[in-house]
């Protein structure tokens, strides 16, 4: 993989983080029916936006070093009639913009989005926001001239990543922000922590079985410029050992959680983060390296 | 109006890559980018006949540069919609708006699109739009001594030289409808049918 698709790197699994995170926590919170006293009022409301809404930033920045011409980039939402490179930005925009609204709202009215039907909606439209930028964020990639890349391994390792990540960062993030939701309709952290290792097992499984050359019912791509396999076992080999760190890590902080609901931030939590990271990291390296065009 | 094609014929490629340096010089290319390029084919093996082994390899060469496609898909995945295709089907790059993300460089089949570092942009053959202007064929076509290059009207050419456009390594012509028409070597039959290789990817 190229040095100049790091910044791809970023923006992918920050923006994947954000999907997975705002579908987990900020559409529960708007849905949860509680009082803003309840939900923790502006510590959590203005937080869970805030912090969506900052990794998006990232993400955004972080796009910026992938050009040749930065200072010229408000042109890329030139061609949504048939780009998809286009609508992916266009939805991170969008998802963006909405999720510093909701922020702003909450920092003006604490626990507004709880309470208002208004706003739920915008939630709702919010989250569609985003799902319209996942999407694009598959589609894009999906070029027809790019086997490897068409393939259910493109959307699929997407969707896992956003599932580890967004769930990791979500529980994380309620941790250190002191939230006390258990039992008002809101995911609970082991919840949360449950579903990260959920898509770590479901993250394995698609290393093992989809992933392009090497996978057991991976698509085996013919072209001249195919990667050979040493290229792209190590990435798998890693993945999956960070995996398996993380998952350990993630599902013995689920034990402790519950024994004690009310544990204060772990290490543990801290090695399933990190090893959750590292092992999106990996793949994603995996993803860019199993580009290879059709023809020349 | 009528599309510009590219002719190009493998049987008397030399490999000399005169039409690729005369581009280069022509539009002051820099290091690495390359609007027009000399792919080296090569594939077969030894072969046992009765007690004897004897060679039975096969090599030629393959000039392609952009083949201002029909369906450019370069120009479908540009997000800014920098890649324009003319009335005469001579597909270009608008300077001013590309951004240098280089989407239609992961997206095109026949690696036409090259990235210029020190302009932080896409680049690509343009056609010589200019030596068409004067009434002269593109460089590349000027200067192959061996004649294998040609242009025109692409229904032209393959009225003359058939409807051909696929051979080792290039796509199958259906991904893109390139404007492209070739006259095979006598080897390309056998590299579709027992795979080949580039043997000059460091060049290229």
């Amino acid at each position: 993989m190229a040095r100049r698709e790091w910044p791809l790197v970023a923006f992918t699994l920050l923006g994947q983080t954000a999907v997975g995170a705002f579908w987990l926590t900020a559409v529960p919170l708007a849905f949860a029916g509680r009082s803003a006293a309840d939900l923790g009022g502006l510590s959590l409301g203005f937080a869970v936006y805030g912090g969506i809404a900052g990794l998006l930033g990232m993400a955004a920045a972080s796009s910026f070093f992938h050009l040749g011409r930065p200072w010229r980039a408000v042109r890329a939402l030139n061609n949504l009639g048939s780009s998809w490179l286009s609508r992916e930005i266009f939805g991170e925009l969008v998802f963006l913009v909405l999720t510093a609204g909701l922020a702003l709202i909450e920092w003006i009215r604490p626990g507004g989005t709880a309470r208002a039907g208004v706003l739920r909606a915008a939630v709702l439209v919010t989250g569609a926001s985003g799902l319209l930028f996942f999407y694009g964020m598959i589609r894009l990639y999906m070029l027809r001239t790019v086997p490897a890349w068409r393939d259910a391994h493109t959307p699929v390792s997407f969707l896992v990543t956003s599932l580890i990540l967004g769930a990791l960062a979500s529980a994380l993030f309620l941790r250190l922000t002191g939230s006390r939701l258990e039992g008002v309709g809101f995911p609970t952290i082991r919840s949360l922590a449950l579903i990260a290792f959920a898509g770590m097992v479901a993250g394995l499984a698609v290393s093992v079985f989809l992933t392009p050359q090497v996978g057991i019912f991976g698509a085996r791509i013919a072209t001249l410029l195919a990667p050979p396999k040493r290229k792209i076992v190590p990435f798998v080999v890693a993945r999956g050992l960070l995996l398996a760190v993380s998952g350990s890590a993630i599902l013995m902080y689920s034990a402790r959680l519950k024994i004690a609901p009310d544990a204060t931030v772990n290490p543990l939590l801290w090695l399933a983060v990190a090893g959750g990271l590292a092992a999106e990291l990996a793949g994603r390296r995996l993803f860019y390296a199993l580009y290879s065009r059709v023809g020349i | 109006m009528s599309r510009y094609g590219f002719f190009f014929d493998a049987s008397a490629c030399s490999g000399c890559k005169t039409c690729q340096a005369a581009c280069k010089d022509k539009n002051g290319l820099g290091v690495g980018v390359l609007w027009r390029r000399v792919y080296e084919v090569q594939g077969g093996a030894w072969r046992k006949e009765g007690g004897l082994w004897r060679p039975a390899v096969f090599a030629y060469n393959v000039s392609v540069a952009c083949n201002h496609c029909e369906e450019p898909i370069c120009r479908t995945v540009c997000p800014t919609a920098a890649v324009i295709q003319r009335e005469d089907g001579i597909v270009t790059i608008d300077r001013a708006l590309c951004i240098g993300c280089r989407y239609c460089e992961w997206a095109c089949p026949y690696g036409a699109l090259q990235f210029d570092e020190p302009q932080g942009r896409m680049t690509k053959c343009d056609f010589c739009p200019d030596e068409l202007e004067a009434g002269r064929p593109p460089v590349c076509v000027a200067a192959c001594p061996m004649r294998a290059l040609d242009f025109g009207e692409v229904e032209e050419l393959r009225a003359k030289h058939g409807a051909t456009a696929a051979i080792v390594p290039l796509p199958k012509p259906e991904v893109t409808k390139p404007a492209l028409v070739i006259k095979p070597h006598r080897d390309a039959a056998r590299a579709e049918a027992e795979g080949a290789e580039v043997a000059n990817w460091e060049e290229i």
